[in-house]
């Protein structure tokens, strides 16, 4: 404010005590007299800021203002809690999964190593390679080698399974984590023939050494086998994965790792680079490295290369397209919903005309009136974005509940101080974002020439800007719906997928039996069929099998494979059948409804002594037996010794199977399932057995057959542990659980953008039909009848609606190109999801145009010309 | 009805015509503020009607233009007051005022026919 004249309040005091006495005088009532006094009383407090305190004083005057006009506000702050809601929410997940620093220091130069083909297949490490690779890499500080493990912790009363690694000493390094308790392994430690020890996570010291110190030096039975824990790792250390509890030196087992370049025993390379070495650099460096190999080693090692990923890169790569998404998404809701508050602002901006000229003429500046304006807005903002924490607050408790497995560190996600900061910024941005273009227009209204023009349809500018607006939303809310519109397609081609077999009513549980425990293959064999005996006569059981895949999982065990009579390669570079190979007992098929489309399934004659047999799966016969029975032709996918000499095992195969997704759903390789009896046991089993899964067909509730199991396995073998009891139906929906989510938020935040989209078209149509009311008299005097007046309240409405949708297609159009790689069988451009957006969108549309139309032809054209 | 032309009317008063009457009110004799306020709504039959928020804020306005003159005048057994006088500039300015308004008024009359009161 500038410099009151000295005074004058006295005299406006001095006026209204004059007028409260003269109205007493002529007999009004105290409280007449008062509330008579009340409109100049409020006008007044409005300009008592004084020289110091005008943020408080503006925000004061803001909130009493506000409080004046409840319905007006609560629209405000619900638009903006929506909006900044499900802002914030959509942040705090991009923040923990993407921005927040992870625990590991020199995050930056820590790499992952995967072998490759060069078409970019990733395969695991042949460990004889790994070593090559230390030997001769110029880039690497620490470069450690691992590999996940299951294991059964006995000791206690009932045998418990844990998440291991292996991990050789460098993989600590490599992470930069230290011990909480004790030390990580030394490189003596990590070498064959070494003493066993293990370090386990803080999670297992807590709950099974009550946080001791003495934990250290103690022994624990992993496996059947003692191991001395040496080191406990603080919580953070998540690597390989966040369950992972213990870890044992690589070293121990790698005499068990096949030296066999061309064999991949699921080994991982973890690194981390010295300073000041691009990735860039340490991929050259490295692909090098594999072409000597390559050379060297032509038969395995042609067509390998090394993939250098940094690990943040590894974390997030599957998740940001989707993060991105939604953050793109819910940017748009509250785009949306600015353009609805600004048009709210500039509408009411207009009807408060005459207390901005006042304030002007009290001598307030434009840039003080657009400062007390602009309070207002973000005083709005501020409270609509408490209103918005809330909210995400309590949709970050769902969505983390709902525990999506494909997001990382979802487990760690809250909505924190950050969070909060991050809401109130959103929120102050918001408010100026919305509150701007009407307070630069309020505040340059002058008192005369606003007085003067005060009457009605002269704000010529202030309805463009509103049109203007209006077509921003449709366009944002049509590029919303179209995204949310292909996600819904995409998921509906997703689950209407033919699995291959039917998920309904069967659970699945996991069985890890030790090769310490059952070194002979006969009584390891023997064990798994007992097993299946006792789960067979549970009542309620109808059928019940074993496998050593689970399908939807990701795979399993690889091999290549042959036919009988197929050529020799002619060279190295030839590509071979690769197949998923697994160990299966008879009602396998049956209990997970895989058809049988000829010959047939395995029965209990295909023992160890019967004629080594298969069932494989139609693309097999396709590829192999393209023109003639499949029944009783040999194929082979074992082999003793390698290369040129490889002596291969011949199965006949008896059966043919319908295809079973393995792989997940969207991206299978091309590999040929083959099954082979248990009994059977193929050769490639024969030392590293498979954790057996098996497979119950029941009506019965998940955990009260995972009990009735656990009993049947206890009573045959009481330290084998009986874990991951999973419904075929809860593995297709964790396979199908990314496209869901982006399926249900997109949708939701496209209803959001609808429905804010729409109550913004209403809202500026009635506003005009308030403004045109004279018009619309006029109109009607001259002859127009309700349907003239309907069409051109109709007609303007649908023109910006037209306008919004045109540049909204064009959008949507470019923007959901990136979107690609989120879709399942169907096209970004799909032209039927683009037809029902529009649609959808124009039928609203009109709907939120008719309701003001319909008003405009109730205008009474004698009431309104009287006006005039 | 009443209320409705009060409205419009305060509207054209204030195109320009609130300085116009001020002036003519302080032409003859010094008048504080009250008396301006009560003497305009009641000359105009109620028709016109100054708010307090208003009508200080521009007597300031006319004060700072150096086109009235305000002054506290202490008076025995009352409160001061602030009474405001014409200034010369002041006084060229009613003048200039009072022309334009009867121009106007004359236009609209010949175009509109209404008959003087």
């Amino acid at each position: 404010m500038p410099e009151w004249p000295r005074g004058i309040n006295e005299e406006m005091r001095q006026h209204l005590d004059d007028e409260y006495k003269a109205l007493r005088a002529g007999g009004t009532t105290h409280d007449d007299a008062m509330r008579r006094l009340s409109g100049d009383v409020d006008e007044l407090a409005s300009m008592r800021a004084r020289p110091g305190d005008s943020v408080a004083s503006d925000v004061r005057y803001a909130l009493r203002t506000l409080r004046k006009n409840p319905g007006f506000t609560s629209v405000v702050m619900l638009t903006l809690a929506l909006g900044i809601g499900a802002t914030t929410a959509i942040f705090t997940v991009v923040d923990y999964v993407m921005l927040r620093p992870y625990p590991y220091p020199d995050m930056n130069r820590i790499v992952m190593l995967m072998e490759t083909t060069r078409r970019g297949q990733v395969i695991s490490v042949a460990f004889p390679n790994f070593q090559d690779w230390r030997a001769q890499n110029q880039v690497f500080e620490h470069l450690g080698l691992y590999r996940g493990t299951v294991l059964s912790l006995t000791g206690s009363d009932q045998a418990e399974r844990l998440v291991g690694s292996l991990a050789s000493s460098e993989v600590f390094t490599a992470l930069g984590m230290q011990a909480i308790l004790g030390r990580t392994f030394t490189p003596q430690e990590d070498e064959p023939g070494a003493p066993r020890i293990a370090i386990v996570s803080e999670r297992l010291w807590r709950s099974h050494f009550a946080a001791a110190p003495g934990a250290v030096g103690q022994s624990i039975t992993l496996n059947g086998e003692p191991y001395t824990i040496v080191g406990v790792m603080p919580a953070a250390m998540r690597f390989p994965s966040r369950t992972t509890d213990v870890w044992l030196p690589l070293g121990l087992f790698v005499r068990s790792f096949p030296t066999d370049r061309g064999a991949h025993p699921g080994l991982f390379g973890i690194a981390k680079l010295k300073p000041g070495i691009a990735v860039d650099r340490a991929s050259k460096d490295m692909d090098a490295i594999a072409r000597r190999l390559e050379q060297q080693y032509p038969l395995s090692n042609t067509d390998h290369t090394v993939s250098v990923v940094p690990y943040y890169e590894q974390i997030v790569q599957n998740i940001r397209p989707a993060l991105l998404m939604l953050a793109g998404a819910v940017a748009f809701v509250l785009l949306i919903g600015c353009a609805n508050l600004a048009n709210l602002m500039l509408a009411r901006a207009d009807g408060r005309q005459r207390e901005i000229a006042i304030r002007e003429a009290l001598g307030a500046s434009r840039w003080r009136v657009f400062q007390q304006l602009l309070t207002e807005s973000v005083v709005m903002a501020i409270g609509g974005g408490a209103l918005g924490a809330l909210l995400a607050w309590w949709a970050v408790a769902a969505f983390v509940a709902s525990r999506p497995s494909t997001v990382p560190r979802i487990d760690q996600v809250v909505v924190d101080l950050r969070v909060l900061g991050f809401a109130m910024l959103i929120s102050i941005a918001t408010g100026v974002a919305f509150g701007f273009t009407p307070a630069v227009r309020a505040s340059s209204v002058d008192l005369l020439t606003s007085l003067k023009d005060a009457g009605r349809g002269s704000r010529g500018g202030g309805r463009r800007v509103r049109s203007t607006l209006v077509v921003g939303e449709v366009a944002l809310a049509l590029v919303l719906l179209v995204g949310a519109g292909l996600t819904i397609r995409s998921f509906a081609a997703l689950t209407s997928l033919d699995l291959g077999f039917s998920p309904s009513r069967v659970v699945t549980m996991r069985l890890t039996v030790p090769n310490a425990r059952y070194p002979e293959p006969a009584r390891w064999i023997e064990f798994h069929r007992q097993i299946l005996n006792r789960a067979a006569v549970i009542p309620g059981v109808d059928a019940v099998g074993l496998n050593s895949a689970v399908p939807l999982e990701g795979g399993g065990s690889e091999s290549e494979v042959r036919y009988e009579g197929q050529p020799m390669p002619k060279s190295v570079n030839e590509e071979a059948t690769m197949c998923l190979f697994q160990a299966t007992t008879p009602d396998y098929f049956r209990t997970m409804d895989i058809a049988v489309v000829r010959g047939r399934g395995f029965t209990d004659r295909d023992t160890a002594g019967a004629p080594p047999v298969a069932v494989v799966e139609e693309a097999l016969v396709r590829k192999f037996f393209p023109d003639s029975d499949p029944i009783g032709k040999r194929i082979a996918f074992e082999f003793t010794g390698h290369g040129p000499t490889a002596q291969p095992l011949w199965r006949e195969v008896v059966g043919v199977v319908r295809h079973v997704r393995h792989y997940g759903l969207v991206r299978e390789p091309a590999n040929m399932e083959v099954y082979a009896p248990l009994e059977q046991l193929p050769i490639w089993f024969r030392d590293r057995r498979p954790n057996m899964t098996l497979f119950v067909r029941t009506p019965l509730p998940p955990e009260q057959l995972a009990a009735s199991i656990r009993q049947a396995v206890s009573s045959v073998d009481p330290q084998i542990p009986v874990y991951g009891v999973l419904t075929m139906a809860e593995y297709v929906a964790q396979a199908t659980e990314q496209s869901r989510l982006n399926m249900t938020l997109l949708a939701g935040f496209g209803a959001l953008a609808l429905v804010l989209a729409s109550v913004g078209i209403y809202g500026v149509l009635s506003y005009l039909v308030g403004r045109r009311a004279q018009e619309i008299g006029i109109r009607f005097a001259l002859g127009a009848t309700r349907a003239d007046v309907l069409r051109l309240i109709v007609g303007h409405g649908m023109a910006l609606v037209l306008a919004g949708m045109t540049i909204g297609l064009a959008v949507a159009w470019a923007v959901t190109q990136s979107l690609r790689g989120l879709l399942f069988g169907v096209s970004p451009h799909d032209p039927a999801t683009y037809a029902g957006i529009v649609t959808l969108l124009a039928s609203v549309a009109f709907c939120a145009s008719y309701l003001p139309g319909r008003r405009a032809t109730l205008v009474d054209p004698i009431e309104t010309l009287r006006c005039e | 009805m009443q209320y409705m032309k009060a409205q419009m009317l305060d509207r054209e008063l204030k195109k320009g015509s609130a300085e116009l009457l001020i002036l003519s009110l302080v032409e003859d004799q010094p008048r504080h503020g009250y008396d301006i306020g009560k003497l305009i709504e009641a000359r105009s039959g109620g028709v016109l009607k100054f708010r307090v928020a208003s009508l200080y804020p521009l007597l300031y306005r006319l004060e700072k233009r150096g086109w009235i003159q305000g002054r506290w005048i202490e008076k025995a057994g009352q409160r001061r007051r602030r009474y405001y006088r014409l200034t010369p500039a002041g006084a060229s300015v009613l003048a200039s005022q009072r022309s334009t308004w009867r121009e106007f008024v004359e236009a609209i009359n010949r175009i509109a026919g209404v008959e003087h009161a």
